[in-house]
């Protein structure tokens, strides 16, 4: 068993093939009020919420699959990465079960797909020949860390392992993707490496595309305490992935 | 988390650079240990790109 850096060679082909989307929605998306979490629509049967306000090309659930960020809501239960599963012009509905209406409004923010990261032990394979996210090997979950966090069959926990992707630049003739950096705390994680994959498709299809695999030579180890990724910036010869 | 003692090492790793801060009591007991993962652009593969007309 081993763990080799590399480009997935399936993500380069995908690429081609208009499979990833690293860019960010666009228009206005913004939220007026916030209805208490109910029903029973999210994952599981779980209680979503249903964010009011507009979202300019959010019609005929043009969102729905997507990831959507709540961030400076007055109401914490209100913040939080969520996916969205219907939405309108007017409306998103996220599995966030824990939505409430009270506080004042905060902000949206989002990225068209969802890219999530996992980390494994020193017992999984990965390399380029790596097609698709798995669970096998992966580390167990801890702290705020989730095994299999966004996976098939809407196995979502507070999509703890989605990656926010930025916008591609290009700069100086080099498309670039960047990711924002991630943590998980109060965990107690050993990881050798880890796998970078879309997760966009998720909760409605069986396979996620690997993108990347990341190698930590040895094994890494946070106890009762964070573990952090920080990725590069978003400029030629430093972007996570980049397209000279 | 100031009364503890803080040591920082660093390793160098396929993927850029491993940073380990480890937090220990007054025993010598270690309490909490963060890890932080830099990823070193130098040491990933790149995506080239040619087109031919």
């Amino acid at each position: 068993m081993a763990i080799t850096q590399a480009i997935a060679d399936s993500f380069k082909t995908q690429l081609l093939q208009g499979r990833h989307n690293f860019t960010v929605l666009t228009g206005t998306n913004t939220v007026s009020s916030v209805a208490a979490a109910g029903g029973t629509n999210g994952p599981g049967g779980t209680a979503t919420t249903v964010y009011t306000g507009t979202f300019t090309n959010g019609t005929a659930d043009a969102y729905a699959g997507l990831t959507l960020t709540m961030t400076g809501f007055a109401t914490a239960g209100n913040n939080g990465t969520y996916l969205c599963i219907r939405s309108s012009a007017t409306t998103v509905e996220l599995c966030n079960p824990n939505g409430a209406n009270s506080g004042a409004m905060g902000t949206v923010g989002t990225t068209i797909d969802v890219f999530a990261i996992a980390l494994y032990t020193s017992s999984a394979s990965l390399d380029k020949t790596t097609t698709a996210y798995a669970s096998t090997n992966e580390v167990g979950s801890s702290g705020t860390y989730v095994t299999g966090g966004i996976g098939p069959g809407g196995n979502l926990v507070g999509n703890a392992m989605a990656l926010v992707s930025t916008t591609p630049v290009l700069s100086t003739d080099t498309a670039c993707c960047s990711f924002a950096s991630i943590s998980w705390t109060a965990a107690t994680i050993t990881a050798r490496g880890a796998l970078i994959y879309n997760a966009s498709l998720g909760a409605v299809k069986t396979t996620m595309p690997a993108v990347l695999v990341l190698n930590f030579t040895t094994d890494q180890t946070s106890t009762a305490g964070t573990f952090t990724i920080t990725f590069p910036a978003q400029t030629a010869g430093n972007a996570i992935i980049q397209l000279l | 988390m100031s009364d503890l003692r803080k040591e920082i090492s660093t390793e160098e790793v396929d993927c850029g650079k491993s940073i380990t801060t480890r937090y220990f009591d007054a025993d010598g007991n270690l309490v909490r240990q963060d890890i932080e993962i830099v990823v070193d652009p130098e040491k990933l593969p790149k995506l080239g790109a040619e087109v031919n007309f």
